[in-house]
C-alpha cells in the first residue's frame, strides 16, 4: 500500500502533505525510546505522541507516515518539522486496536 | 573474529529500558546525563571534585550495542547516552555544519549525546560510536537520497541554546 491510499482506504484525515512512501508493516507506540529500537524503516507509525521529538524519532528510523489517534492533533511545529523530514502526517478519532483492525483488515501486517 | 576489511551489517544487541537521568551542577551550570537501569535515584545533591550535583529530572530511555551479523565485531555504545536530532538552529554550529558538508539539504544530523555537557576532559562520544551509530541507522534508510549521520555533542556551539530535540519520553514516566 502506498502512503496516497491512506486517507482513503483507511479513512485517516491528512494533516500535511502526501510525501508518496510504500507503507510497509505498521509499529504502535506512544514511546520514542520504543521507536528508536523497535520500529522498521517503512512502517506506519500509529500513536498518541504528538511531541516534536516524535518526528526526530520518525526520521531517524525512516517510517512511512505516522498516524496520531484518539483525536489528537499535532501542532504547528511538529507539521513544519514533518514537512521538512517528508513524513506524513494523519489524524483519525479510533483509538489504537480500532484502527489496527482496520489496517489489517486493508492487508497490513 | 572481527574482519577490518567488513562492511559491517550492524544489528541492535543488548538492548536494555531503563532512564536517562539529568543533573545540574550548582557551581558551574553544568550538566551530566547517564543511562541507569535503577528505577530510584538519589535527590540529595552530592559532592564530586569541584561539582556540586542535583537532580534535576529523568525520563524512560533505551540503551543498546550494535554488533556485525557478518563478521561479529562489536560495538558497545558505551558513551553514548542519548541521541538527539540536530534542528539546525544555529548556522555556524558545527554540528550543523556536518550536515551541510556531507550532503545539504536532505542530510540530517544527528546527535550522540555524552554524559557530560560541560566536558571537562575534553572527552565526548568517539567516532567509532557515532561510525557504527550512522552505519546503522543510514544502512535502513528506504527514502530515496536521504541520509543521517551521527556527530558527537561535543561539536555544539552551546549547550544552552542547543534545540536539538533529544529522543528521551520525557515527563512520560519519570523516576520517582
Amino acid at each position: 500500500m502506498k502512503v496516497s491510499e491512506l486517507s482513503g482506504k483507511a479513512n485517516l484525515i491528512l494533516a500535511n502533505k502526501v510525501h508518496e512512501k510504500d507503507v510497509d508493516g505498521v509499529f504502535i507506540s506512544d514511546m520514542v525510546s520504543d521507536i528508536v529500537a523497535g520500529a522498521q524503516p517503512g512502517n506506519l507509525l500509529v500513536t498518541v505522541q504528538t511531541h516534536k521529538n516524535l518526528i526526530a524519532t520518525a526520521n531517524l528510523v525512516d517510517v512511512s507516515a505516522i498516524v496520531f489517534v484518539r483525536g489528537k492533533q499535532p501542532a504547528q511545529d511538529v507539521i513544519d518539522l514533518a514537512e521538512r523530514a517528508k513524513i506524513s502526517l494523519f489524524t483519525t478519532d479510533l483509538d489504537a486496536w480500532k484502527l489496527a483492525l482496520r489496517l489489517h483488515e486493508l492487508g497490513l501486517q | 573474529m572481527a574482519d577490518k576489511t567488513c562492511t559491517h551489517e550492524w544489528t541492535i544487541v543488548n538492548l536494555r529500558n531503563g532512564y536517562l537521568v539529568t543533573e545540574g551542577c550548582a557551581h558551574c551550570g553544568g550538566r551530566a546525563s547517564f543511562f541507569t537501569l535503577e528505577d530510584r535515584h538519589h535527590m540529595d545533591s552530592y559532592i564530586d571534585g569541584p561539582h556540586k550535583w542535583r537532580f534535576l529530572g529523568s525520563s524512560q530511555a533505551v540503551k543498546f550495542d550494535l554488533q556485525c551479523s557478518k563478521c561479529g565485531k562489536k560495538v558497545a555504545l558505551d558513551r553514548t547516552q542519548a541521541l538527539g536530532m540536530c534542528v539546525g538552529c544555529k548556522e555556524d554550529c558545527k554540528a550543523s555544519r556536518k550536515g551541510k558538508s556531507a550532503g545539504g539539504e536532505n542530510t540530517w544530523v544527528y546527535l550522540a549525546l555524552c554524559a557530560q555537557s560541560i566536558h571537562e576532559k575534553g572527552e565526548c562520544v568517539p567516532a567509532e560510536e557515532c561510525r557504527a551509530l550512522t552505519e546503522y541507522y543510514q544502512s535502513r534508510i528506504k527514502s530515496p537520497g536521504k541520509r543521517v549521520i551521527f556527530v558527537s555533542c561535543i561539536l555544539r556551539d552551546s549547550i544552552d541554546f542547543c534545540q536539538a530535540e533529544i529522543i528521551a519520553d520525557i515527563g512520560l514516566k519519570d523516576i520517582d
